[in-house]
């Protein structure tokens, strides 16, 4: 196409391990969104590895990338992205429609995680009809319908007042705690701060270290 | 309501849950583009309501001329005096006037495949009744075996006896219309009209008939026995019309040869020259009926041919415009899992849909239509079975070809792009 190619992220090598809960800090432009693409296989790097679970990623095509995001992981992005038409529930049930062979019951697992979310009575709601604590809340039911491995929530609370964001933190951090792995995005140091571990992007490369292609990115969720 | 419910459930139970689930969400995303999903619809509505319309239309006369086959015998012929309209010179349109009642017997008597033979004769005149009168009513002579041929019912009064032709008996039936216009209401058994200065006795009041396939309004004649007709009304010895029932339906084409040889023969008609009379295959008037519904029925498709591309047209705009405000969407179902070709799955799904509600509603329309059509023009009612099953895979392959375009650029979004605000 004649774009000069541009490395948003070069030298990155990373490991995650099962039940870590890692915050990916940086400025805007400093690639740590082309990173979070890449782990949560929306985006496939132009050279390095990937492994997911023992499976390389880097080399999957389209397809078999979204069945890896449909089964392993759960997005929560800062505007919710919550099908405005839909209810609560339909939302939530999303995912479930791109599973190769549904189980029963998906309808009382969908309850019981807005259960947990503390959304059970808004189930029938629009999301316009609900607070912004709320629709992120749907998100995150959303995120967890397929039982993902991973977690990556993007400036999850973005939207939110320190109130919420704090809440919806908790929300994480329960979540971290019955061995979900989560990575979250951000550039807020306090909320980078309910994480485990913290990793600073800047200019393409983690901050700090020695970093030297070719670039690796290990999950072992 | 609850067991409405409760069957409801129970239906859900038998259809997959995510088709389910993916047909509702659908429902919902159309329901934010009402009146756009409204105009793409009305070009399929439209197609469906022609071609159901044509459809069951041309069923009805179908079902119309098994009827008349029923009530006159699929085994019918009628010979005519003169010539039919359309052959040769203008002056062969004069009705030749020699046909008698001796053909008919000579009919009856040479051919053993004929069950029964009518001879009949019809004039128009004036017909009085009181201070009455009534122009543009046909007088028709007729022997006992035509209302025997014709399946005509007694109502009332009675039908036409042997005694009534022998002795010339000055007596009527009047067809319903004939019977409305000179009575007006009053009960015509037993007064007495007058026809050409002769009174007659109305003995029977006919059912409404309509249009037979001889195409005389059969509730508009007032029938006499034929010996008073040719004696106390015209005064001729010859007639216009004989007809002629054959034992079986293989053997009407065979009379029809057989009575025109005949006829020709009598009539002195040498060869080369033009027969003065024409002999009627009723099965030949039902095939130029069907040929003219033919025609009808392949306007009608054209019609709706035309109608579903435009509404393809429609229907590809608004799903452009669709696509093009649901890319959010699009890139949450791609985040969640879908691959490319569950996203084109979707858009196809969504247009045959609405391509498919068209349908329905054109179907309902069509019947509709139909309806008012059979009841107007006097056919019987009919649906075509397979103009319903015509116009649905129409509106499915137009729902389709239309959802094409949009699904592929439904395809070529990427989440990353999307998200990315």
């Amino acid at each position: 196409m004649g774009d000069v190619a541009v490395e948003a992220i070069r030298g990155v090598s990373l490991t995650v391990n099962k039940g870590d809960f890692m915050a990916i800090m940086g400025t805007s432009g400093s690639g740590k969104t082309t990173l979070m693409n890449i782990i949560g296989c929306l985006d496939t790097p132009t050279s390095g590895t990937y492994i997911l679970k023992g499976r390389d990623v880097s080399a999957m095509s389209d397809d078999e990338l979204s069945v890896v995001r449909n089964e392993t992981v759960g997005f929560v992005f800062q505007n919710f992205f919550l099908l405005h038409y839909a209810t609560v529930i339909e939302n939530v049930l999303l995912p479930t429609l791109y599973m190769d062979t549904p189980p029963h019951g998906l309808r009382e697992k969908a309850m019981e995680i807005l259960r947990t979310v503390g959304l059970e009575d808004r189930a029938h709601f629009k999301p316009r009809q609900l607070s912004g604590g709320q629709q992120q809340r749907a998100a995150i039911a959303r995120a967890l319908i397929n039982d993902p491995d991973l977690i990556i929530c993007d400036e999850p609370t973005g939207q939110l007042d320190t109130k919420t964001a704090a809440e919806i933190m908790n929300i994480f951090t329960a979540l971290n705690k019955k061995g979900t792995t989560i990575i979250l995005v951000t550039h807020d140091s306090n909320i980078a701060a309910y994480a485990g571990n913290t990793i600073h992007i800047k200019d393409g490369l983690i901050d700090g270290e020695f970093n030297q292609p070719p670039a690796t990115v290990t999950i072992v969720a | 309501m609850t067991a409405a419910r409760q069957l409801f459930a129970q239906l859900r139970k038998y259809f997959p849950k995510n088709i389910y689930l993916n047909l509702t969400i659908a429902v919902k995303s159309l329901g934010s583009f009402k009146l756009r999903t409204f105009l793409a619809i009305t070009g399929v509505v439209l197609g469906t309501l022609s071609l159901i319309t044509v459809a069951n239309t041309s069923r009805s006369m179908e079902l119309k001329t098994i009827n008349d086959l029923e009530r006159f015998g699929k085994n019918l012929l009628t010979v005519k005096s003169g010539l039919m309209r359309g052959h040769g010179s203008p002056t062969d349109l004069t009705e030749s006037l020699r046909l008698t009642p001796g053909d008919a017997r000579a009919i009856k008597e040479s051919m053993p495949e004929v069950k029964t033979v009518a001879p009949a004769a019809t004039k128009t005149f004036p017909i009085k009744y009181k201070n009455t009168t009534v122009t543009g009513t046909m007088m028709m002579g007729i022997p006992m075996e035509f209302l025997k041929l014709k399946k005509i019912p007694v109502e009332n009064g009675r039908l036409f006896t042997d005694k009534d032709n022998n002795e010339m008996a000055k007596v009527a039936i009047i067809g319903s219309k004939a019977a409305g216009k000179l009575f007006k209401g009053e009960d015509p058994i037993g007064k007495t009209i007058f026809v050409n200065q002769a009174a007659l006795e109305v003995v029977e009041v006919l059912e409404p008939m309509a249009v037979d396939l001889s195409e005389i309004n059969e509730d508009n004649i007032v029938y006499v026995p034929l010996s008073t007709f040719m004696k106390r009304l015209t005064n001729t010895a010859t007639i216009n019309l004989i007809y002629v029932e054959a034992v079986s339906e293989a053997a009407t084409g065979r009379l029809k040869r057989e009575i025109e040889a005949l006829l020709r023969q009598r009539h002195n008609i040498k060869k080369g020259e033009r027969d003065d009379f024409t002999v009627t295959d009723l099965r030949d008037v039902n095939s130029m009926q069907t040929k003219t519904m033919k025609i009808v029925v392949t306007l009608g498709m054209i019609t709706s041919a035309i109608s579903f591309t435009i509404s393809s047209v429609g229907i590809l705009s608004v799903m452009i415009l669709m696509v093009d405000e649901r890319k959010v969407e699009i890139g949450i179902r791609r985040v969640v899992g879908a691959r490319k070709r569950d996203i084109a799955l979707q858009f196809l799904t969504e247009a045959s849909f609405i391509s498919l509600i068209g349908a329905v509603a054109g179907l309902i329309a069509g019947i509709a239509l139909t309806l008012a059509i059979s009841a107007i023009a006097k056919i019987p009612f009919a649906v075509s079975l397979a103009g319903v099953a015509i116009s649905f895979a129409a509106s499915i392959v137009t729902g389709i070809a239309s959802g094409i375009y949009p699904s592929i650029k439904a395809m070529a979004i990427q989440p990353v792009n999307i998200l990315r605000s």
